[in-house]
């Protein structure tokens, strides 16, 4: 019996070793071990990343970089389909602009004609676009404007872009020119949105595909896709025919300064830093918050690499449910009180390793309409006392309330910090995290929640980012009010002022964002950072408006 | 016999049946909006609305239902994916070979380690060899799939380089994946044989085996372990159905595009069509695999081959004395 308690005691003592050991594979020899948790847990200073440019597209710097023969980027997810209207999902939204020109393109806010040479308003409806004249596709089908109103109406037809139904009609007014009707005045930064919204394509070469270009798509962009193994990878080659020959005129987006592009699909984060660690990718804006600082300075993996973060266009916001049955609803005391409670830095320390930033607005600072005195403003900053005093005031009768949130990417955590802050004053909180389908259903449901966390953003204005929740005209038929369920007339007439092209300027936006504070219907909390890690054969990193990593047009180490 | 198997299969009519009404209706009662999934996040409820009414799903339950068991048993059709906007039936066959090269693989492994361990451990019970193989066997079904799978990856690709991380390609590609999957089927199938061969060799004619003087390579090879295949078959079969079933984690660790990912990336997306699709595929597959493990139970117990005749036999009287 003893001889067989000493044999199972070895085998345990060996399986013990054998999995520190191969636990211990992922830490350099110079690490310490990541069984010891004797040491006390202690908050991290932010690592500094290793130099690194990272940001929009910039035509400047990306023509001026470098060149280079194949880059391989990590992806998250399949594209699945690369047809020019299909519906959106993560892995579409990362090959987008390297596969497609758009009518437009937007650099640090301005608008840029990419196939439009010019366009005009003619009237509050109707808007007059010229295209160049010698535009092709990647398979050399000439491109004139009986292609566009076959892009815009086939995107149409698909209604899977929203934002095209403000399209009455599009019209060829000759070869070269095309007049867009719409069903209302424009608001701002709408037309932009619209011509940016439907990827251009010839109606030769989508005909000509046997997959309406599922797999093998043909825009104007630089590239073409030369193989595409579904789910595992997909490799773009330079055509080396571009239509735009005159470089003065070629956009950041449109910068093709590499040969070869590989997307490599990776599904599991981890999986991003083991590719950057071993050199099978280039770049991944995938890498786990964790792992970051393995490719910074003093790093692991900091030799031959770099990190950058840049602050993403997604604010963090807490939205209250303002329907008739809400605690919230004529509660504006309990409403501060939350407000007051949240400690913006704290959470973006515990959810970011404060590489994000605590907002001051139900918007981030990244727009151009963005007002910077507002960084100097009260936001509701963190004081526990004044909480306390507006829950007394309130009527918190210390039932429990709901925070609903989409459990994935960082929700999650912060939903976690904000049920820590309210606990602080008193106010229990039930946290409900649903998929995103699930939350994208659910936040309708008065029923469901009592607070509402979401990620909300815009690629052009902060007005833009506001009417994600406060314009009720979008809203009214399914919530009676803006998407929170906030019935105000007041509210409706700035936010409508804000939007319109009249009266659009920094006085309905101040308007605006001043009322919201007062009324605390809502509120941004945290921007969250992109983190995105490069080998050094990239010398600047170029995003397209959605802050997607754009191949084509990041420079390259000579 | 093969009225056996052709009864068999013709059950399998009302078996799928049954498995897509089941799914059709989780899938309709399921949270969650394609629509809204299709569309971009900042899409107004009246946007989702209109995709909605376009992609027919407005209709009611019922319209809905028989609309599809007619396309699916009439039409031979899985329907389309909306993401893709390709066939189910296509992407299903392309994905199928990536899940069938890692459950093939992960099989032979199974087998031709599982077994063996057992059979040794069975023969050497509370020996030494006896504890070893247990050990290990634990280890196999204690160690997720995910974590074994992170810790290769580290060693092999990260710290050596000797293999890829994660993709597809070669065969190089799959040998990672394959033992990280296999682990826990090597382990289940050690101790399933290890039980089986345990069990006959007590038994009597195991002893009178022995007492005949038979060899013990002779006892344990002709005698024991054709008697200890029926479970061990059973756990092999199983097993099979399973991974067909697409290993979820080790596709998702690896990025291999086989069927698990396809479908579970379909029910996040809510891809109504991929996962009826998908699921009623992996019916279909479960229900053939389990008719192939009966026929080699045929034709590894001669008993039970006679059982299936007998039943023929019998059906084929009562048909003569009603007739």
């Amino acid at each position: 019996m003893k001889k067989q308690r000493r044999r199972f005691a070895l085998v345990l003592a060996v399986s013990m070793m054998a999995s520190a050991v191969l636990a211990g594979c992922g830490a350099s020899a110079g690490q310490e071990s990541i069984v010891d948790v004797e040491e006390p847990t202690q908050v991290e200073e932010p690592e500094q990343p290793a130099e690194s440019s990272v940001g929009e597209a910039d035509t400047q710097a990306a023509i001026s970089g470098g060149k280079a023969d194949s880059v391989t980027v990590g992806i998250m997810a399949d594209p699945e389909n690369m047809g020019p209207w299909s519906g959106m999902s993560m892995g579409r939204i990362a090959v987008l602009f390297t596969t497609y020109e758009y009518m437009i393109t937007r650099e640090n806010g301005v608008a840029y004609g990419v196939l439009a040479k010019n366009y005009e308003q003619i009237d509050p409806q109707t808007y007059h676009v010229e295209l160049y004249d010698y535009i092709h596709d990647a398979k050399g089908n000439p491109l004139t404007s009986s292609d566009i109103v076959f892009s815009f109406e086939s995107a149409i037809a698909t209604k899977n872009y929203g934002k095209l139904s403000v399209i009455d009609s599009v019209t060829a007014i000759d070869d070269y020119n095309v007049e867009f009707k719409f069903n209302k005045a424009l608001e701002i930064g709408e037309f932009e949105n619209v011509m940016l919204e439907c990827a251009i394509v010839t109606q030769a070469a989508y005909e000509a595909s046997p997959d309406q270009m599922a797999a093998t798509p043909v825009g104007t962009s630089a590239y073409l896709v030369e193989s595409y193994v579904p789910g595992s990878e997909i490799i773009m080659k330079d055509t080396g025919n571009y239509w735009q020959t005159d470089e003065s005129l070629v956009h950041g987006t449109s910068v093709h300064n590499v040969s070869e592009i590989k997307f490599s699909v990776i599904t599991e984060a981890s999986q991003h830093t083991v590719a950057l660690q071993t050199g099978a990718v280039d770049i991944s804006n995938g890498v786990p918050d964790t792992d970051i600082s393995k490719f910074g300075e003093g790093g692991e993996f900091a030799e031959g690499n770099a990190v950058g973060v840049v602050l993403d266009n997604l604010t963090y916001d807490v939205e209250y449910n303002m329907s008739d049955s809400s605690v919230f609803k004529d509660d504006e005391n309990l409403r501060l009180a939350l407000a007051y409670a949240i400690d913006k830095e704290g959470v973006n320390t515990g959810a970011f390793n404060g590489n994000g930033m605590a907002v001051k607005d139900f918007a981030n600072t990244t727009y151009p309409d963005y007002n910077p005195e507002w960084d100097n403003e009260n936001y509701y900053d963190y004081d526990v006392d004044k909480a306390k005093e507006y829950l007394a005031q309130s009527s918190y009768d210390g039932r429990t309330l709901r925070l609903e949130y989409i459990n994935s990417g960082m929700s999650e955590m912060i939903a976690q910090l904000l049920q820590a802050y309210w606990g602080q004053i008193g106010v229990t909180v039930e946290l409900i995290g649903y998929d995103q389908m699930m939350g994208q259903q659910e936040q309708y449901n008065a029923e469901g929640f009592d607070i509402l966390l979401k990620s909300t953003g815009s690629t052009d204005y902060i007005v833009n980012q506001w009417k994600l929740c406060w314009d009720a005209r979008d809203y009214r038929e399914i919530t009676g009010g803006t998407a929170n369920f906030v019935v105000d007339e007041e509210l409706d007439r700035l936010m409508q002022a804000a939007l319109n092209t009249d009266t659009y300027g920094p006085e309905s936006i101040e308007a605006f964002h001043d009322y919201l504070v007062e009324k605390c219907y809502g509120y941004g909390v945290v921007e969250g950072p992109i983190n995105i890690v490069h080998s050094n054969k990239i010398t600047n990193v170029a995003l397209d408006i959605r802050k997607q990593i754009l191949p084509g047009a990041c420079s390259y180490a000579q | 016999m093969w009225k056996y198997v052709v009864k068999r299969l013709l059950w399998m009519i009302p078996v799928l049946l049954g498995i897509a009404v089941v799914i059709f209706t989780i899938m309709y009662f399921c949270p969650g909006d394609p629509a809204a999934a299709i569309l971009e996040n900042s899409a107004t409820p009246a946007a989702i609305e209109a995709k909605r009414v376009e992609m027919g799903l407005d209709r009611p339950y019922i319209v809905r239902l028989l609309d599809y068991l007619n396309q699916v048993f009439l039409h031979f059709d899985l329907g389309t994916s909306y993401f893709q906007n390709q066939s189910v039936m296509s992407g299903i066959l392309y994905r199928l070979p990536y899940t069938v090269t890692i459950a093939v693989i992960c099989m032979l492994l199974q087998i031709l380690i599982g077994t063996p361990l057992g059979i040794t451990a069975a023969v050497h019970q509370n020996g030494v060899a006896d504890r070893i193989c247990m050990v290990i066997a634990l280890a196999g079904v204690s160690i997720p799939g995910f974590w074994l799978a992170m810790m290769l990856v580290l060693l092999f690709a990260v710290r050596l380089g000797w293999l890829p991380p994660y993709g597809v390609g070669g065969i190089q590609y799959f040998i990672l994946p394959c033992i990280a999957n296999a682990f826990a089927g090597i382990a289940s199938q050690a101790r399933q044989t290890r039980s089986s061969m345990l069990e006959v060799i007590r038994s009597d004619y195991i002893v009178t085996a022995r007492a005949k003087g038979l060899s013990e390579r002779e006892i344990l090879y002709k005698h024991a372990l054709p008697n200890a295949l029926i479970p061990i078959i059973t756990v092999v079969g199983n097993g099979m159905g399973m991974m067909l079933g697409g290993t979820v984690v080790i596709e998702s660790v690896f990025s291999i595009p086989g069927i698990g990912m396809y479908t579970t990336s379909a029910i996040n997306n809510r891809d109504y069509p991929v996962v009826m699709g998908g699921v009623l595929f992996l019916g279909a597959l479960f229900s053939l695999i389990m008719l192939l493990v009966d026929v080699i139970y045929a034709y590894v117990d001669p008993r039970i081959k006679a059982q299936y005749e007998g039943q023929q036999k019998s059906f084929g009287r009562r048909k003569k004395a009603n007739g």
